[in-house]
């Protein structure tokens, strides 16, 4: 079957914006819907404007307001009381984990000063557990679009943090792990795409979104510099890039301290 | 075509039995497989259709992977370890109600 051209396609997504305004989830989903409602009538002989105007009249803005508001009453207000419960719990969490954290990042000398310090025996295994990633995740390049930070989200149109730095880097380009560890996580997203999470030791982790192509398994032993996929546009992205993000005790940090400086 | 409310009542019992047979589907071809089934008198609309399934998704009952075909991307359903013990319990529940229907209105097969 002829599949709709990304002309016929943005003219459907503008048709679909007038009505969804809420749940962004929906989009492509519609989207692909009422494709194939036209390509089907195409495919059965029908030009693209007659298909477009009676595949529209089935599916009217009103017919998709609703499923919009049908679908976010479904998904958003049914399970309140366990949100409420959920939230009051994360906030009991992140009390409790926060509050030695911090303590031991008041005392902690920062990482200069853990290195200076390498010398001293008792430091020395300690440096050696906590070597944090420090080479770039696509092979010496460092051309970074989109900051750590707060910023408007090129898909969801929010104002979201981003909780990493986005490389720009063609697609299929090789991800190395940024140092060693073992693979955490190898698998898919709905947000995050092709998604591989490595721990480095008990204190940090590097994560790695929207590949193409995952080329290690869970569990799977990695040195600085393995290959561990490809750079793809998987998930929530709109061109080929790398979503690289560094986490520390559980935290996100802005991995731009984590790349070496050019 | 029967009405809403039977399609409403019976549309999580047929998604889940849908993706049970299938293995993974997504939306539109569930639409238009039932239509075939059911020689359209069973008429899934989007407007029923993709709310009941983020919910199921919600639920945890299905799981979702996407492909991009062509300019967009297709989202597939399939259904979780949790999904699975409900499309059971689902079917044996619809059977026993099938049953009991039966029972109440008195429904006797039609004498050609």
């Amino acid at each position: 079957m002829k599949l709709l051209d990304d002309n016929q396609l943005l003219e459907l997504v503008q048709y679909l914006n007038h009505s969804l305004h809420r749940y962004e989830p929906l989009r492509e989903e519609l989207l692909d819907h009422l494709a194939c409602m036209i390509e089907e009538k195409m495919a059965a002989g029908m030009d693209y404007p007659t298909a477009k105007a009676q595949a529209l009249e089935f599916f009217t803005k009103d017919e998709v307001k609703k499923t919009e508001g049908q679908t976010l009453y479904f998904v958003h207000t049914k399970p309140v009381i366990m949100k409420v419960f959920s939230f009051l719990g994360l906030i009991l969490l992140t009390g409790l984990a926060t509050l030695p954290f911090e303590k031991a990042e008041d005392v902690l000398p920062p990482p200069e000063a853990i290195a200076e310090q390498a010398e001293k025996p008792y430091f020395v295994e300690f440096v050696h557990q906590q070597e944090p990633p420090d080479i770039s995740p696509l092979d010496g390049q460092l051309h970074i679009t989109s900051d750590y930070g707060q910023r408007i989200h090129p898909v969801f149109k929010k104002k979201m943090l981003h909780m990493g730095v986005d490389f720009k880097a063609p697609m299929g380009a090789a991800i190395v792990a940024t140092a060693d560890g073992t693979v955490e996580f190898a698998a898919e997203e709905d947000q995050y795409g092709l998604k591989v999470v490595i721990q480095h030791d008990g204190e940090y982790k590097s994560l790695y979104a929207h590949m193409s192509e995952i080329k290690v398994k869970a569990g799977e032993k990695v040195k600085k510099g393995t290959v561990i996929g490809l750079v793809g546009n998987s998930g929530a992205s709109t061109a080929p890039h790398l979503h690289y993000e560094i986490i520390k005790e559980g935290k996100r940090v802005n991995p731009a301290d984590y790349l070496p400086k050019s | 075509m029967y009405s809403r409310e039977l399609v409403k009542g019976t549309l999580q019992t047929v998604i889940l039995r849908l993706l049970r047979e299938h293995g993974r589907m997504y939306g539109y071809e569930m639409t238009q497989h039932v239509k075939e089934v059911s020689d359209g008198k069973y008429q899934l609309t989007e407007g029923s259709l993709y709310p009941t399934l983020h919910k199921l998704e919600k639920e945890g009952l299905l799981g979702t992977e996407r492909e991009t075909i062509g300019g967009r991307t297709r989202k597939y359903y399939r259904l979780t370890e949790k999904g699975k013990i409900a499309a059971g319990s689902r079917l044996d529940e619809f059977r026993d109600f099938l049953q009991t229907m039966q029972r109440i209105l008195d429904l006797k097969p039609e004498v050609k």
